[in-house]
């Protein structure tokens, strides 16, 4: 039972590192190769936990391979662009400008009833109010609707509403966050002169957010209410 | 571009590892073959005993990339040769003398670049 235990975490430490060099596009599962390496590593990972015949090796090893194959690969296809056709499939129109692409359907073996359950998931009720409907090379379905069906804009409706400046957290947890006062351009004294001057006190506070035009927002702790 | 290097410098890593270690598991297999193949009668306890001295010696060490059951096999079929030898089983001793050859090269197979390794 000891080599099951300090086998899954030697394996579960490992994993954690090699995602985390493979980054964000492979838990996003951006192209073809980045949905295989996840799937063969997950199958591969299990096997020296489950079967103590196996050599921790024989996981570690098919592991970092990946790892060197799946970063070489992305890093190919963006120096040679054109070697992205070999490993994944462009995107596909299937509804351009409202009329429906039957040889794309043919092609990409989608019958309409898969296609209006995907247009009904994107808030529509018929392929009338589609404009554009593009199925991406991660296989997710991109519905952009008629202008006459879709939820009118500020611009449209002649409003110019001020634009929302993004939000960062620069206290959580009794801990003021050197990151997020450094990404609005301010420090801790600043924050503290603000609270001092709401009336507040960071003790009591279990998080604060703020933006780079020193708007505020913040959540009192529980026992404090 | 940094992950890049680091993972072909990884993979350069990785691929000496994998050059030493088949080194080492083929130096071993020699060794054991060589010693199980001069065994050629039953009046060798002494020379068994050193066998089994060697393999207790190596076998973490070649744990480490063959499977534990190739790995007991070989213990196992040491320790029969070694009884039959103390005992002075002459059939028991060529039984144990061949299926120890044959997990030796067992634990040889996963070394070799072969197509039928490959298949």
């Amino acid at each position: 039972m000891i080599t099951v235990f300090i086998r899954t975490l030697i394996v579960y430490f490992v994993l954690i590192a090699v995602m985390r060099l493979m980054g964000k596009r492979q838990i996003g599962e951006l192209e073809v190769t980045d949905l295989v390496t996840t799937l063969l590593i997950s199958e591969i990972a299990s096997l020296p936990i489950t079967n103590t015949d196996l050599p921790l090796s024989h996981a570690v090893i098919p592991i970092v391979m990946l790892l060197v194959l799946e970063v070489s690969s992305s890093c190919l296809l963006i120096c040679f662009p054109k070697l992205k056709n070999l490993v994944s499939a462009r995107p596909t129109v299937i509804i351009q400008e409202g009329r429906l692409c039957q040889k794309a359907l043919r092609q990409l073996r989608i019958s309409v009833e898969e296609l209006m359950s995907e247009i009904r998931q994107q808030g529509l009720v018929d392929l009338s109010q589609v404009q554009y409907a593009i199925l991406e090379k991660n296989g997710k379905l991109t519905v952009l609707p008629k202008a006459s069906c879709a939820p009118p804009n500020a611009a449209e409706l002649g409003l110019r509403p001020k634009e929302d400046a993004l939000m960062h957290i620069v206290y959580c947890n009794d801990t003021y966050s050197k990151m997020g006062l450094k990404l609005i351009g301010r420090d801790q004294a600043w924050l503290d002169a603000e609270l001092d001057a709401r009336g507040l006190d960071a003790r009591k506070l279990f998080c604060v957010t703020a933006d780079k035009d020193g708007e505020l927002f913040w959540i009192v702790k529980e026992e404090e209410r | 571009m940094k992950v890049f290097w680091f993972s072909i410098a990884l993979l350069l890593l990785l691929t000496v590892m994998i050059g030493i270690n088949c080194a080492y598991i083929n130096n071993v297999a020699n060794r054991l073959k060589n010693d199980v193949e001069a065994l050629s009668s039953v009046d060798c306890q002494a020379q068994a005993d050193t066998l089994l001295e060697y393999w207790e010696a190596e076998e973490d060490w070649v744990g480490l990339s063959v499977g534990y059951g190739v790995v007991d096999r070989i213990k196992e079929q040491i320790l029969l040769l070694r009884n039959a030898a103390m005992r002075g089983d002459e059939q028991g001793f060529a039984s144990a003398r061949t299926l120890l050859l044959d997990a030796v090269e067992d634990m040889r197979r996963l070394e070799q670049f072969s197509i039928g390794n490959l298949i």
